[in-house]
């Protein structure tokens, strides 16, 4: 299979999952959302190993290594000034902000605990001291 | 990304060998074109791993394949 009919498939499949999944949530269901998930993984997982072509190589993953980086450092950076603001803004009178506050706060907390962790990870596996 | 202090004769390398198309070399060593484009316009530096296999490709050695600019 080349990847340009990969990629159409994958299109496919994504109107699909996002039709059922609009279909099952407008109706209340929540359990066809999963399975439909959990199948349509498989499905493209299953097709993806039938591409032939090289579509990506360590060119692709230092790109991707690189932009993931620059995101934690935009993202975590942007969500603690934000909930540093809305806290701020907020003389906790109002528990809306309040509350957004400190959920991105946390939520900064918690992506820069995972990163030491990875980080942490892939220094060991690597040769580096930890 | 700027250029790199590393040169190579990759696509001087291609042309010698028969006119080898940038898409026959990638093919050849496992990447994609696209790093084989990024690689002649000095704008990627590839792995030891890959720039051997590259020198293998062409039968010739590493530092026939590429340079290191003091």
């Amino acid at each position: 299979m080349s990847f340009r009919t990969f990629r159409m498939w994958q299109a496919f499949m994504g109107m699909i999952i996002g039709g059922v999944m609009g279909a099952s949530l407008g109706m209340g269901n929540w359990i066809i959302p999963i399975f439909t998930i959990i199948i349509g993984i498989s499905i493209m997982m299953v097709l993806r190993r039938r591409v032939k072509e090289i579509v990506a190589d360590e060119r692709n993953y230092a790109i991707a290594a690189k932009a993931a980086r620059l995101t934690l450092q935009i993202v975590t950076i942007g969500m603690a000034v934000v909930g540093a603001i809305l806290l701020a803004v907020s003389h906790g009178d109002s528990a809306v902000l309040t509350q957004i506050g400190f959920g991105l706060e946390y939520a900064t907390c918690a992506l820069l605990v995972i990163n030491y962790i990875t980080y942490y990870y892939y220094n060991r596996k690597m040769g580096g001291r930890p | 990304m700027g250029k790199t202090r590393i040169n190579n004769r990759i696509r001087r390398l291609r042309f010698d060998h028969d006119e080898m198309t940038q898409e026959e070399l990638a093919g050849r060593v496992g990447c994609t074109r696209q790093t084989i484009i990024a690689l002649e316009q000095g704008k990627y530096v590839p792995s030891i791993e890959l720039a051997f296999k590259i020198a293998r490709a062409f039968g010739v050695t590493l530092e026939e394949v590429f340079q290191y600019e003091e």
